[in-house]
């Protein structure tokens, strides 16, 4: 009878069992069985299908309609089984999900990388199959960290897991990090499969103020005392106050790991949108590549790669080629301001640099070889040859050729039409026309380029790079002198602001000199690095051929730059030489340098001088490297567990234009007492001067800041910062004239005393707070609110991923949503307000009335600037 | 010649029309939706549904409403700040355009109401609603002063010659019947077709007045100046059409699509001036058009921790049927709604938009975010908020033209004349909206 019973007993056990529900796969019609209302069966079903995959029985009670009592109920009558819908991309995705953030929020600095390493991420590669370069390439990856994986793996050692990797000898363990999401130990099923990502990207936002007072110069002879009229600038004339937002709309495709393929249309602010263009001019504009890469076993595991449109070739350390539209100084190549070396799709927002066409490499643990060959139309600054004042196309010379003056990244990419008729109503107005303007892909560029890389052991290379631009219709000409300035400077009383720092303007590559004529630019260089024990050597050699021999090295001007990375577990050491003469003039150059090329000649400093302010887009825009020869050193060191030295560097060098002589120090101390608490300091100092103790342009910047920052719960984040800066310039004279009087002898008819008085010693200070709070995995808020006091002293922050720079006084704050909507798609919208006051010294009474120098006075402007951004990323 | 002349009287009038803000002086303010949850959303709604003031958007969102009878009342509240500079000139010679003239800073509000009631037999479902809504709104406030180049060095403030003010007044409303069916081919996929009949009624005054102080009448001399005033009375009168449509793709996707085809209102215009003289009032006929939307969207509910809806709308608007100087538009619209525990909602919206411009200064785009979430106050009763911050900033001509206060012994250097397009005014505006509304359903 007992055993009777326990089998009738057991028996409706295991029936029960049996007919117990699987929350997590069950239909809605299954759910409505179980003894509840029909509400209750539809919320418990669209909790699964809305809100997330029950993980215990407790879920049922995050549900409104379910109490205590009924999940009580029915509790023996479900089961939770470990289920998920996601596919295995699905599940990378969100395994990933927070460097698939970080990534999208480092864009701004490391312009179109982000695609690249996004690729790795979701795919990642057989790290025992990869080669020097393919880890070299990885974010924050040193040249030692790569050769310490490689020789391993040389040594037929397979690498299985992470924790094997971590004990790869001379692999850091910042270097293990870095890899470890980039990479699998063993083969994956290919993954044949198509993968889409769609961005969408809106940012409506001011202008810079550099940018603005370029495009706001009213174009007016210096003595006419007619109504001056806010159309007769670029900024009226092209209506900027209403500038059209900046959008961007990117698709990119990838079958597996061979084929890749992206289009990217998007336009600057002011510039005519999507649509407003045709449908030939947004193909004009839109960047585009199609890409095979593939593993050639038949030669030897060679990696092919092919590239049709747009790509991206970096090589060395940047002397030669690297074609991007964006300047990052203290650029070494190393941490975070890395080069991705090699060829590499390229749908950046980089246009004026970009390069289209056909391009492919081969490449094995030997040797590499690179062939690029690129077609397109560039935006350069065209001489008005003939003097008619219209730049068009009869301003070319004997061969049928423009005269063009250097290339130009445009603020605001106007039509060709559209400058002239500018340009035609500006002239109207003066006795000098404008002889000098930026022209939209006026420039037939054919460039051809290639690199040889021998490397017979691991970790050591020797590059051979070069390339040839041929310009088929137009010729850098660079005039004499004596006529240059006259070129550039409206008014012959500005031509004392034509300086000897613009001697670097004099000395740009020409195609057409006295000596010579050709239609091209020709830079070849040789690069190369080693590893000797926890060092890692590397420096790359160019030369632009301009007189010399073809063949012959050493008589052309060059540059170089020579580096050392030297790696222990807790410590690094960067030290960099450069020199690169005045004469290297490579626009594709972006190699270290403290400042860009142009800067604090004419076309930086007085713009207002020009005989078109629209050119100081070739300094407000360049990307390459100004003329310098120096040192420099950067250490890292993690002194204990409490105290770490972050990035402090030391910068020695000369400016080779008017050598002017800099050093520049920083040093970022971290204090942490606890986990949870970090105390920074940082302290930054510049000082420039000539060897001239008499000369005015002496200055040095001081600046100090103090940030604590609260590591809070759940990845939260509570960040305080003040900073004082005091900066020591050199005196302007119209700013230091007499206190009492800006006139001599206090008479309002003589002539500005311009007497150097003393130096101009300049304080300002900054505060700001900011604060993550994450609501939950998926739901991030980020604000920030900062004050400031400038007095003249210009103050820089890092939102989020941009900088700001702020100017006499104000009040800002701004707020960043991120929010992963689901698996596929992400929101990030931000929001920024900016209240300040400037001051400016206006001369004026009445709009229509003509200025006298009694009405002048400075005059406090309150300004108010709003920005918004939106970025969509849909991710198939 | 005449039709000429009366063309010209018809235009010049029609720029006097304004709304909340001085831009908008064709076509009012657009009053988008009355669901404060759809404000915070970005005025997503196109695939909407989730509140019954979503139909005005799309008539068919009425068969995706969850209860069956469904009643809200909607208030809203409009902060415009309206800062107007000219240009200036700086020690460079660039002009410097924020030297702020004028600052108005105003508060204007409008109400809704609707209701709505479905019949269903699980396949086919009928609603029927009733909606009152102002569609354009015209209320605008302006002051502005006027005073002369004296004293302005001594740190003081000069004397006031003019005071000069614009006020409008009025709406037009919409007295709507909107219907929808519905057909749902199994649990998940249905289809809904809306339409919304719209009767159009509005009136609008305003006011443009420009008067002495008596300051300048002592220094021009007594009996030299006279005060300025014109004043018109608009009436709008028309009907109004909105078709749509919904499908329920499947259980995450839903897509919508609404059409309103030109809407043309008669418009009858009284208008009286006094100047010098008092003018005889003049009465005019003329037309006003509510230029053709197209509008599409989605409704995307994902799986999320907190359970989320994401919607995103674009729309285009054919403001060239109103007039060949006007641009047509595009606005996009993105919102998304999380629930942040049980019953309390987080939503927040983006949208851009452009206004229709003119030949002069083209489309002026402005960009919004907003916020907001919901309460409920008792079964079946919930309280919805929103906030929107939205800013532009455009050229245009000076309101008072300056010639007009060209009279001996009020200026001491000066000598005012007007500006034209060559030295236009710049307006930077700032629009905070307020929106609350209570919902009921049963």
């Amino acid at each position: 009878m007992k055993r009777l019973l326990f089998t009738i007993i057991f028996a409706a056990v295991c029936i029960l069992n049996a007919i117990q529900i699987d929350l997590n796969t069950a239909s809605l019609q299954e759910i409505k069985t179980l003894p509840i209302s029909e509400q209750q069966a539809k919320d418990i079903y669209e909790y699964r299908y809305y809100t997330a995959f029950y993980k215990s029985i407790y879920d049922l009670r995050k549900i409104p309609s379910i109490d205590q009592e009924t999940m009580l109920k029915l509790r023996p009558l479900v089961e939770i089984s470990h289920y998920t819908d996601l596919d295995d991309t699905e599940l990378r995705r969100e395994e990933i999900y927070y460097l698939l953030e970080r990534l999208g929020s480092s864009e701004g600095t490391q312009e179109g990388f982000a695609d690249v390493w996004e690729d790795y991420l979701m795919t990642p590669h057989n790290v025992n199959k990869m080669s020097y370069n393919d880890i070299l390439n990885l974010p924050n990856v040193s040249p030692i960290d790569a050769a310490a994986v490689i020789k391993r793996i040389a040594l037929q050692d397979t690498i299985i897991d992470y924790r094997n990797l971590r004990s790869t000898s001379g692999l850091s363990h910042y270097g293990a990090t870095n890899i470890r999401n980039y990479v699998f130990y063993h083969e994956q099923p290919a993954q044949q499969k198509l993968f889409i990502n769609y961005q969408l990207r809106y940012e409506d936002k001011v202008f810079e103020d550099d940018t603005k007072t370029l495009y706001k110069e009213i174009f007016r002879d210096k003595n006419d005392a007619s109504v001056r009229e806010s159309d007769h600038s670029y900024w009226g004339y092209f209506n900027l106050s209403q500038a059209s937002p900046a959008v961007s709309n990117k698709i990119r495709l990838r079958y597996g790991n061979d084929f890749k393929a992206g289009i990217l249309y998007s336009n600057q602010k002011g510039e005519s949108t999507f649509t407003e263009n045709t449908f030939a001019d947004n193909l004009d504009d839109a960047k585009y590549y199609a890409a095979y890469e593939s593993q050639l076993d038949f030669l030897g595991n060679t990696r092919f790669k092919a590239y049709l449109g747009n790509y991206r070739v970096t090589f060395g350390e940047g002397l030669v080629m690297e074609n991007t539209d964006y300047y990052s100084s203290r650029k070494t190549g190393y941490g975070f301001s890395k080069r991705i070396l090699g060829l590499t799709e390229d749908l950046s927002r980089t246009d004026e640099y970009a390069l289209k066409g056909a391009a492919f490499s081969l490449e094995n643990k030997y040797s590499s070889f690179t062939f690029y060959y690129s077609q397109d139309k560039k935006d350069a600054v065209i001489y008005d040859l003939n003097g008619d004042g219209i730049i068009d196309s009869n301003d070319k010379d004997e061969d049928g050729k423009y005269q063009a003056v250097s290339y130009v990244t445009s603020s605001v990419r106007f039509d060709n039409d559209d400058l002239r008729g500018a340009e035609a109503y500006f002239n109207e107005n003066l006795s000098k026309k404008i002889n000098l303007a930026p022209r939209k892909d006026i420039l037939d560029e054919t460039i051809i380029g290639g690199r040889w890389e021998i490397s017979p052991i691991v970790g050591t290379h020797v590059g051979f790079s070069g390339y040839q631009a041929v310009y088929d219709n137009a010729h850098f000409v660079v005039f004499d002198q004596a006529d240059i300035a006259e070129q550039f400077i409206r008014d012959s009383a500005d031509l004392g602001k034509w300086n000897m720092q613009s001697s670097e303007i004099q000395n740009m590559y020409a195609t057409k000199t006295d000596s010579y004529k050709r239609n091209y630019r020709q830079v070849v260089g040789i690069d190369w690095r080693t590893n000797i024990g926890n060092t890692s050597f590397s420096g790359e050699y160019a030369e632009l051929s301009v007189e010399g021999g073809t063949m012959k090295i050493g008589d052309d001007p060059s540059a170089i730059v020579l580096s050392s990375f030297t790696q222990f577990e807790n410590f690094n050491f960067i030290s960099l030489f450069r020199n690169y003469d005045l004469g290297f003039d490579n626009p594709y150059s972006r190699a270290f340098s403290e400042h860009e090329k142009f800067d604090d000649t004419v076309l930086d400093k007085n713009p207002h001088t020009l005989t078109n302010p629209l050119i100081a887009d070739m300094f407000l825009n360049s990307a390459q490297a100004q003329a310098e020869r120096g040192v420099y050193f950067e250490t890292r060191y993690r002194i204990n567990n409490y105290l770490t030295l972050n990035r402090t560097y030391l910068d020695i060098w000369e400016r080779l234009s008017d050598g002017r002589r800099s050093v520049r120090f920083q040093g970022d101390l971290d204090y942490r007492p606890i986990y949870a608490l970090s105390l920074r300091t940082k302290y930054k100092n510049q000082v420039n001067r000539y060897d001239d103790d008499a000369d005015r342009g002496v200055s040095k910047t001081n600046e100090t800041a103090g940030i604590v920052t609260a590591y809070l719960s759940n990845r939260d984040r509570l960040q305080f910062e003040y900073r004082y800066t005091k900066v020591w310039g050199p005196p302007y004279p119209y700013l230091t004239n007499n206190a009492e009087s800006p006139y001599v002898d206090d008479d309002p008819s003589s002539n500005y005393d311009t007497t150097v008085q003393s130096q101009v010693l300049m304080k300002g200070d900054f505060l700001k707070i900011d604060f993550t709070h994450n609501v939950n995995d998926n739901l991030r808020f980020r604000t920030g609110l900062g004050f400031w006091n400038g007095h003249g002293v210009s103050h820089w922050d890092w939102e989020d991923m941009e900088i700001d720079f702020m100017g006499m006084q104000g009040l800002k704050y701004w707020v960043l949503l991120q929010n992963k909507i689901a698996n596929n798609l992400y929101v990030s919208m931000r929001f920024r307000a900016k209240h300040y006051k400037t001051k400016e010294l206006e001369m004026r009474a009445w709009w229509n009335e003509p200025v006298t120098d009694n009405e002048a006075y400075f005059r406090n402007i309150n300004m108010d600037d709003y920005a918004v951004r939106l970025q969509l990323d849909w991710r198939f | 010649m005449k039709k000429i002349s009366l063309l010209i009287v018809i235009a010049s009038l029609i720029i006097n029309i304004c709304a909340y803000s001085l831009f908008e002086d064709q076509s009012g303010n657009y009053i988008h939706s009355f669901s404060a949850r759809t404000s915070a959303m970005g005025t997503t709604g196109a695939a909407g549904g989730q509140s019954l003031f979503d139909s005005s958007i799309n008539p068919s969102n009425l068969s995706f409403l969850e209860r069956d009878f469904n009643a809200d009342l909607s208030l809203n509240f409009v902060n415009n700040e309206d800062d107007r500079s000219i240009p200036l000139y700086n020690f460079f010679d660039s002009y410097i355009d924020n030297a702020t003239y004028s600052n108005n800073s105003n508060i204007f509000n409008n109400t809704a109401v609707g209701a709505s009631y479905r019949l269903s037999n699980g396949t086919f479902g009928f609603t029927a609603g009733m909606m009152y809504r102002p569609i354009i709104d015209f209320s605008s406030i302006y002051d502005e002063q006027v005073r002369n180049d004296a004293s302005s060095d001594a740190d003081t403030y000069p004397p006031i010659l003019a005071k000069n003010a614009i006020k409008g007044e009025g709406s037009i409303d919409a007295y709507s019947l909107m219907l929808s069916s519905s057909y749902s081919f199994n649990e998940i996929n249905k289809l809904a077709l809306g339409l919304e009949l719209a009767f159009l009624d509005g009136s609008q005054d305003y006011k443009k007045t420009i008067n002495w102080t008596e300051f300048a009448h002592t220094a021009a001399g007594q009996g030299v100046l006279n005060d300025s005033l014109y004043k018109a009375n608009y009436n709008y009168d028309g009907l109004m059409f909105k078709l749509g449509a919904n499908y329920n793709l499947n259980r995450r996707l839903r897509l919508g699509f609404a059409f309103q085809p030109k809407a043309t209102l008669d418009m009858t215009v009284k208008s009286h001036k006094e100047f010098d003289i008092i003018y005889p009032e003049e009465k005019l006929e003329g037309d006003y058009i509510l230029p053709t939307s197209i509008r599409w969207g989605l409704t995307y509910l994902p799986r999320n921790p907190f359970k989320t809806t994401f919607q995103m709308d674009m729309e285009y608007k054919k403001y060239s049927e109103i007039s060949k100087f006007y641009d047509d538009t595009y606005a996009v619209f993105v919102g998304m709604e999380h629930y942040i525990g049980r019953a309390m909602p987080l939503r927040l919206g983006f949208k851009h938009e452009q206004s229709f411009g003119n030949a002069e200064i083209g489309a002026i785009s402005m960009p919004t975010v907003s916020a907001g979430t919901a309460f409920p106050i008792a079964k079946n009763l919930v309280l919805n908020i929103s906030g929107e911050f939205s800013t532009r900033t455009y050229e245009c001509l000076d309101l008072f033209h300056d010639s007009f206060y060209d009279h001996n012994g009020l200026w001491r250097t000066i000598k005012p004349k007007d500006r034209g397009w060559e030295n236009p005014d710049k307006v930077e505006e700032q629009f905070l909206k307020v929106q609350t509304n209570l919902s009921y359903t049963w």
